[in-house]
């Protein structure tokens, strides 16, 4: 199984339930405990323990019913700047021991696994995770095979703290036949269903299947994974993040709202990080859609496009406006806001508008100028719009001042 | 109903109704164009989305019993196109519309065409009148520069400006602005309109789809400042104007001119092209370095390459550099002959160009700047 006849595959790096695992490194006290990480507002459990998994809470379920299953449980809520912290550390070690890492997702990575003089890929992958949970504290399961989605379901089935190279064919199809079809990343519901009247509900009916009937079922993104899963890598690693073709920022309220101005608050915030996210990547935007969730189940969206492509926090709140105007059910608790900016071109080249007054436009930019400069000195949100005001609770609680979405560089959300 | 249609008179009327009607309405008798025969007032095709409508005259109608009839689009394009008879019959009864040629018939549904919302005819006393071929060369002249997607401003169409003795349109989209004047002439004084019309983009199209002889006289009103309708040689089109404010362009162009280069609209056209090969979406811009005697364009794109282009130029005078995309002076330049001398009027690289010709047409340009 541990062959040493092939030196170079591809890794899997995955952190076991990494918030939680996270949360124990700065705090040894809940080792051993159910704990659950909290997310928005401390409404749901957005990750937890085993032992909390043992106890029959599920992610995403919300505080109220978990403390049902769980009562013993202990429930801290997220500290994204922490976990990256932890990623990054993680993410360098990874770095010392491939030549090639992707940063995938927070906690996950895959890498270009190369052995030792003398070592077998069994070894290099317990050298990774033993490296990881010695230097930094997180445990880790780390799968190698052929391809990266084989990589993939190896540390899967090797969950928790594992390590484990698999790499000749058998071992691949024994491991094939006991996982479902739907353990492959890019085959959910509506994929497995396409497959299922053909016979297709493993991993291995699918590794056998004719390549073709896969494309016709699958498309090309399922003839991708038949290949992989035949042990043909055809799938890239990549260490450097493509360039986005769409940025968002938004996601839940924690407590809905249908007060227009708390709303228009939501709207101005999501903006303000829209634009941080936008300068720190260089682009503008001449597109800009919001889209609204409310606790009906109904949505609604608006979209502007922008005369001139830009950043500029007067230009794109003068779009969002009737955007919002538009996405809004009054009177109806809204859940989520997004703002979604499209059409991203570089900042480099850009024509004026013919229409933005020479004033207009030096004063909006010294302004933009001096927020980044003040919140640069004194901290992310230290200057920022009035109609923010209407959220103090938001802005209250440091939990809020860092999210995923601002973990930046990883290809996965 | 009972007509014998020319199948070629009735083509090319359905060519141009069709063009009005939409794919899909929620009110499903817009999706089909009506026929109107009538011995008196001659037989009309009609078609309309209620913002835009048209009144097309239909030639070589045969009336055995006058009336009118909804047509399904799609299956009277099908039928008017694949059959190969000189004249259809047309007859419509209770429940029946039947076409018939010579060796086909078809037999279709019918709708009560009382429900065909009415499209205005030109009922204006007082208008204005301009040759056919000055307000095509208004329409093309302009209506590129438009921006459909604006929300700021009513930038998708194009602003009508009417006087005595000419029309002006105007059209922009906040990063070029087009201008063009055209002699005219009024009949029986027509009002200044209120407010500063804007004819949609749609209806521009159908109006210039529709002037075909350059020399034939055009009448054009404003309706109580709302809608606006073009009356040429055979059709009659009604626009809903576009809601909402056109800026305030007249400041747009610049002043304190520095330098005025004389140019040719065709060579210079074929340079912009040429440079505009090595461009890309990161890098877009093309630098024209006017000196004396040659204009320099050049462009550079990573990992696409760069390009150096050559242009004799009369002139002589300071050099004055300055970067545009591409796109937008290749835009205006496609709409002018090759021979139409143009005079680009330029103050440095962070103010906008004007390029003029001698027959009234101004387009004004923002550079492109690298300055944040």
């Amino acid at each position: 199984m541990t062959a040493r006849v092939r030196s170079t595959a591809v890794g899997h790096l995955d952190a076991d339930c990494f918030y939680v695992s996270a949360e124990r490194v700065r705090d040894g006290f809940l080792r051993d405990k159910p704990v659950g990480v909290l997310g928005n507002q401390g409404a749901c459990v957005i990750a937890k323990s085993y032992e909390m998994k043992a106890a029959g809470v599920k992610t995403g379920e919300p505080i109220w019913e978990a403390l049902v299953k769980c009562p013993e449980g202990i429930y801290v809520k997220r500290d994204f700047r922490w976990y990256e912290v932890l990623s990054r550390r993680m993410l360098d070690v990874a770095r010392e021991l491939s030549p090639r890492v992707e940063y995938y997702s927070i906690d996950e990575f895959f890498f270009q696994a190369v052995t030792g003089s003398g070592q077998t890929l069994q070894e290099l992958a317990l050298a990774i995770r033993d490296r990881i949970w010695d230097r930094i504290g997180v445990p880790v399961t780390v799968g190698i095979a052929r391809t990266r989605t084989l990589a993939k379901l190896i540390s899967d089935a090797a969950k928790p703290f594992g390590a484990l190279a698999v790499i000749d064919r058998e071992a691949e199809e024994k491991l094939l036949a006991g996982r479902p079809v739907t353990e492959i990343t890019g085959i959910a519901g509506r994929r497995a269903a396409r497959l299922a009247p053909w016979g297709i509900t493993t991993c291995l009916d699918l590794a056998r299947a004719d390549r073709r009937q896969v494309r016709s079922l699958l498309t090309a993104t399922g003839e991708a994974l038949w290949w992989e899963l035949n042990g043909d890598a055809v799938q890239a690693i990549h260490t450097r993040r493509p360039a986005h073709k769409v940025l968002s920022r938004g996601g839940s309220f924690g407590e809905s709202t249908a007060r227009p101005v708390v709303l228009y608050a939501w709207l101005v915030r999501n903006l303000e990080r829209l634009i941080e996210e936008l300068r720190f990547h260089g682009v503008t935007t001449g597109k800009l859609t919001v889209a609204i969730q409310y606790k009906t189940g109904h949505a609604g969206a608006g979209q502007r496009a922008l005369p001139v492509p830009s950043d500029r926090f007067d230009l794109l709140l003068e779009a969002a406006r009737p955007c919002l105007r538009k996405a809004w059910l009054p009177g109806v608790q809204a859940s989520h806001m997004h703002l979604i900016a499209e059409d991203l071109s570089a900042r480099g080249q850009y024509a004026l508008d013919l229409f933005d007054p020479p004033q207009r436009r030096a004063r909006a930019e010294a302004v933009a100028l001096l927020k980044e400069q003040v919140n640069d000195r004194h901290g992310r949100f230290a200057l920022r719009s009035a109609a923010t005001l209407h959220l103090p609770a938001i802005y209250r609680d440091v939990a809020n001042a860092y999210d995923i979405c601002d973990i930046r560089g990883k290809i996965c959300f | 109903m009972r007509a014998f249609c020319n199948r070629d008179g009735l083509l090319s009327a359905f060519a141009m109704v069709s063009g009005v009607v939409p794919a899909r309405s929620p009110k499903p008798i817009l999706q089909n164009v009506k026929l109107i025969v009538d011995e008196e007032d001659g037989s009309v095709l009609m078609g309309t989305d209620l913002e835009v409508g048209i009144r097309h005259r239909v030639l070589g109608v045969r009336i055995e019993q006058p009336g009118a009839v909804i047509l399904p689009t799609v299956h009277i394009g099908s039928i008017l196109r694949t059959s190969g008879d000189q004249e259809l019959e047309i007859i419509t009864d209770d429940d029946h519309l039947i076409v018939r040629g010579q060796h086909a018939e078809f037999t279709l549904p019918i709708e009560d065409a009382s429900l065909f919302p009415e499209v205005p005819d030109f009922a204006a006393t007082s208008y204005h009148v301009i040759p056919a071929g000055n307000l095509k060369k208004l329409i093309r002249r302009t209506i590129f520069a438009t921006d459909l997607e604006s929300a700021r401003y009513a930038l998708g169409g194009v602003l009508i400006e009417l006087t005595a003795e000419s029309i002006a349109m105007v059209g922009t989209d906040g990063r070029r602005l087009a201008r063009m004047v055209a002699t005219a002439a009024v009949e029986n004084d027509p009002p200044a309109p209120a407010g500063t019309p804007v004819i949609p983009v749609k209806a521009l199209k159908l109006i210039e789809r529709n002037l075909v002889d350059d020399e034939v006289l055009v009448h054009l009103a404003i309706q109580s400042g709302t809608a606006v309708l073009v009356r040429t040689e055979s059709a009659v089109i009604y626009s809903r104007l576009v809601e909402g404010r056109f800026p305030r362009y007249q400041d747009v162009f610049p002043a304190n001119i520095e330098v005025k280069i004389p140019l040719e609209a065709g060579r210079l056209r074929l340079a912009v092209e040429q440079a505009s090969i090595v461009t890309s979406d990161e890098s877009r811009g093309v630098d024209f370095q006017f000196s004396s005697g040659v204009l320099k364009l050049s462009s550079q794109a990573a990992d696409v390459g760069s390009s150096h282009v050559d242009l004799p130029i009369t002139y002589e005078g300071k050099p004055v550099g300055i970067t545009f995309d591409p796109r937008y002076l290749i835009d205006a330049l496609k709409t002018l002959d090759d021979a139409t001398p143009v005079t680009a009027e330029l103050i440095d690289s962070k103010n906008a160009a004007v390029f003029k010709t001698t027959d009234h047409y101004t387009y004004v340009v923002m550079p492109l700047t690298r300055e944040r």
